[in-house]
């Protein structure tokens, strides 16, 4: 479990607009208190806004997590070690999924430790651990014993130390690169971003980049077969062969959880949450309203990620910028990006009250499609068969009965609309839909939603 | 039947041929290798027009013939993955001059020969079809229309013909025959490499990586396999899996095209670790090029990328599926995987400079018109005569330079005129003769 204490504070470092701190143990009474650090990127090494450490230590740990249909899978993981925590020291962190998201700015010169430390359920276990960094150039490393990819941290508390200078500004992928059939399926890894010369409201050093820093988002996909975590949690053979995906993650949650705040209580080893949270685009402020949407994907699949009814654009790939060699800009509207394995996209979204036809404007429809109505709203409140799914939280809705009948129950005129990966078998926990890779963006009126 | 002499002779002028137009083979058939002695149990007589002409050493467009035989592995021509199961193919081989398939020793690869052609050549692709079923062969990207029955089982011939108009990278594999989608998977398909008319100035060397992957029940027994059952176990660069998979080697700081060819039946996403590469065309279709750190090609697609070369020599980098095809049956690490390596940069030469006109010891009166006439030669550049440079030991360097340069301004006395060649890579060499310049 990671501290109480660290989070609080780390809200506080996060979210100096924050109006109503939230520490997420406390259950969240009104979707206008959800503050943009909420619900958008957490950079665990960020020590003052847009401060970032640059000298991370990472453990690796084991731990579970939950699925909606109920069911929990044994994943390993890297954790941010005791050592660098600047709040609690003393305190291990503890496992989360996925790994820790680090952020760093432009040209810093980044040393990143691992320390295997093995994995408390598999106590006898002598795998070595390391982590490979595509898309970074001049990876240096220290200690360690060399493998394949990359130098390692053997069992028993080996170490490695990785060097580089996060020389590109953009989104990239994190991972071990010792066994990473396993030891990827099984959870080692995570997302770094690096931040632009150009500031932070820029996914790189080009103006046309600019998009609200309230809203950056990540979505990191992935892929589990239950079945090969449990062969790893019993010790028994692990057969990639065999590899079946039956859950599809977003930044390490299925459906409906994806849409469940950052560090939600009742996710305790999944803290991010993968919801939009927007405003209409309003031409006046252009710049400011565009959304940046960070697709990674570490599983083995490519994936079409479809932000339903809309398109975004697409202005940077693992890490470069979709620039020609003259700076010509090559980047383009997609409504189906496909995020290939290993790769990252990053997107500008925003969305047009237009798109909701000619009664736009004020008066948005606030009816649910019904599929999604199914888990956003009380279990009472409808005959349904997945209401247990629904957390107990009054996060999307209001909190009073619902009137028989009535499907509208926004909260003052709110607009969900789903993300869903277009493979649709995807959309589905172990082949039973709606869930898997699927979130949803609200969008309030302009305006905001008055508290 | 023909004796082994006339064989081995006949062979040695195949490969003469087949050398020049199969340039980078995966798997080249050498004269050291036994040839098949089976009998022919099909005997065919190769037409006139199949014969392939003297080969034209030259990239202007051509025309340019190659047979391929289309036939079963035997004993020497199945695939051993790293650990040592060994697989039995389908493939294509080098058919030779005649396209006799039986006649000559080349054995079907997997991925089958490189089939490199100019742009503009009119290509004549012969096939012989040595299987038990239909063979045809789709060569995508060159405008030809399906060939739905292909050359008959057991011996069956076809001849495809197109115009190899755009340069680029393209995949031909067994076409849409009843049983194309097997023959396929059972490794009939290789590279298709259109040589741009005029070579682009953008990379130095070259490297062509056909992925494909072996579901070993499927080449165990493929008339009892059936498609749907498909699930690959092995995953190969150029036929081969990791750790035997060859180490691609460029010089330091000089650029590498990587000409990617999907021939699976899935996807694969092929990046770099450490290093990134600039996607300049797909399908054979140049394209805005962009940067990444990997990209996908879905089944039967083909990607051009170019990718710089750090300067550290010996520096090895990964390259490798990060759709995380790195198994071999299971076992890991292996499958699509593979190192570029930094080689050192091929030592360069000095040129040479020569003086052919005037004669050494000439002399002339003064105010006369002196041509000097030289030519400079170089063995990576072969000639570098417009480099020439020539001085007066007396006067300094004479204006002009080239080939041919004149002068009526010699100072009296005896000269000592120096012409030097100048290469690409600054090195120099130079020549002298001795001119009197009479009062």
């Amino acid at each position: 479990m990671r501290s109480l204490v660290s989070k609080s504070l780390r809200a506080t470092l996060l979210t100096l607009t924050l109006v109503l701190v939230v520490a997420a143990a406390s259950p969240i009474t009104s979707l206008s208190a959800q503050a943009p650090g909420e619900i958008s990127i957490v950079c665990e090494n960020e020590t003052a806004p847009g401060i970032y450490n640059n000298a991370v230590s990472l453990v690796t740990q084991d731990g579970y997590i939950g699925i909606p249909d109920g069911n929990t899978v044994y994943m390993w993981g890297y954790a941010l070690d005791v050592d660098i925590d600047l709040v609690a020291p003393g305190v291990q962190y503890g496992f989360q999924h996925p790994g820790p998201t680090l952020c760093f700015t432009e040209g810093q010169a980044v040393t990143i430790t691992l320390t295997n430390l093995g994995f408390s359920q598999l106590p006898s276990l002598t795998d070595a651990v390391s982590i490979i960094f595509p898309g970074q150039t001049g990876v240096t490393h220290d200690d360690g014993t060399p493998g394949l990819f990359t130098g390692e941290a053997d069992s028993g508390g080996g170490t490695v130390t990785y060097s580089f200078t996060a020389s590109l500004p953009g989104t990239f992928i994190y991972g071990s690169g010792t066994d990473p059939q396993k030891q990827v399926q099984m959870g080692l890894f995570g997302a770094i971003i690096v931040r632009p010369t150009l500031g932070p409201n820029f996914l790189y050093n080009w103006t046309s980049t600019q998009f609200n820093p309230a809203n950056d988002y990540m979505m990191l996909l992935s892929e589990i077969d239950p079945d090969l975590h449990w062969a790893v949690e019993q010790g028994l053979p692990y057969d990639i062969t065999l590899f079946h995906p039956r859950y599809w993650l977003i930044n390490g949650r299925s459906f409906p959880d994806t849409i469940a705040p950052n560090d939600a209580e009742w996710l305790p080893t999944q803290p991010y949450g993968a919801l939009l949270h927007i405003e209409p685009f309003d031409a006046a402020s252009s710049a400011f309203n565009y959304s940046a949407v960070r697709f990674l994907n570490v599983g083995m699949r490519n994936h079409p990620m479809h932000p339903h009814g809309d398109h975004i654009q697409v202005v940077g790939r693992d890490g470069r910028p979709l620039q020609g060699p003259l700076g010509e800009d090559l980047s383009y509207a997609e409504f189906g990006p496909v995020i290939g394995a290993g790769q990252t996209k990053d997107t500008l979204y925003n969305w047009e009250e237009i798109q909701l036809g000619p009664s736009g404007s004020l008066g948005l429809p606030t009816d649910i499609f019904e599929a999604l109505n199914q888990f956003l709203l009380r279990p009472r409140d409808q005959n349904i068969m997945w209401g247990e799914w629904f957390s107990g939280s009054p996060y999307l809705g209001q909190t009073t009965d619902r009137p028989t009948g009535v499907t509208a129950q926004g909260e003052c005129g709110e607009y969900y609309q789903i993300w869903h990966s277009h493979a649709l078998h995807e959309a589905a926990n172990y082949e039973s839909g709606f869930g898997g890779m699927i979130t949803l963006e609200r969008i309030d009126p302009p305006g905001g939603c008055p508290p | 039947m023909q004796t082994r002499a006339i064989k081995q002779i006949r062979l040695s002028l195949a490969l003469l041929i087949v050398t020049v137009l199969l340039v980078g083979a995966p798997v080249m058939a050498s004269p050291q290798t036994a040839p098949q002695t089976a009998p022919q149990t099909a005997p065919q007589t190769a037409p006139a027009s199949r014969i392939a002409a003297a080969p034209v050493v030259t990239p202007l467009a051509a025309d340019v013939t190659i047979n391929l035989c289309a036939e079963a592995s035997t004993s020497d021509g199945h695939l051993t993955m790293p650990d040592l199961t060994v697989i039995p193919i389908w493939g294509f081989s080098n058919g030779g001059l005649t396209g006799n398939c039986a006649d000559v020793s080349a054995i079907p690869s997997l991925p089958g020969p490189t089939l490199t052609v100019n742009q503009g050549d009119a290509v004549t692709v012969n096939l012989s079809n040595q299987l038990g079923e239909n063979v045809s062969i789709a060569f995508h990207g060159q405008g030809l229309p399906a060939d739905t029955v292909g050359a008959a089982a057991s011996g069956g011939t076809t001849t495809y013909t197109f115009t190899a108009s755009n340069p680029g990278t393209f995949l031909y594999e067994a076409g849409l025959t009843p049983n194309g989608a097997k023959q396929v998977a059972m490794g009939l398909h290789g590279a298709l490499i259109v040589l741009p008319a005029t070579s682009p100035a953008t990379y130095t060397s070259e490297k062509v990586l056909v992925l494909s992957e072996i579901d070993p029940v499927l080449n165990a027994d493929p008339a009892g396999f059936n498609m749907l059952d498909y699930a690959p176990k092995y995953w190969l660069i150029n036929g081969e899996a990791y750790p035997d998979t060859d180490v691609v080697l460029a010089p330091a700081g000089t650029t590498l095209l990587a000409r990617y060819v999907n021939a699976g039946l899935t996807e694969h996403s092929m990046g770099l670790l450490g290093l990134d590469q600039m996607v300049i065309a797909k399908d054979g279709h140049a394209r805005p090029a962009f940067r990444a750190v990997s990209e996908t090609l879905a089944a039967g697609q083909t990607m051009d990328t170019l990718i710089t070369m750090p300067a550290t020599v010996g520096a090895r980098y990964p390259l490798y599926d990060t759709n995380r095809h790195l198994d071999n049956n299971g076992a890991s690490l292996g499958g699509m995987m593979t190192f570029i390596e930094v080689t050192s940069v091929v030592a360069n030469t000095p040129p040479t400079a020569s003086i052919s006109a005037p004669a050494d010891l000439s002399s002339f009166v003064a105010g006369t018109l002196v041509t000097f006439t030289g030519t400079g030669s170089d063995t990576e550049e072969i000639d570098v005569t417009a480099s020439l440079a020539w001085t007066s030991d007396l006067d300094g360097p004479i204006s002009g330079s080239g080939g041919t340069v004149s002068t009526s301004t010699l100072s009296v006395g005896t000269h000592t005129i120096t012409a030097t060649a100048t290469d690409s890579g600054a090195l120099t060499g130079s020549t002298f003769i001795t001119v009197t310049i009479t009062p």
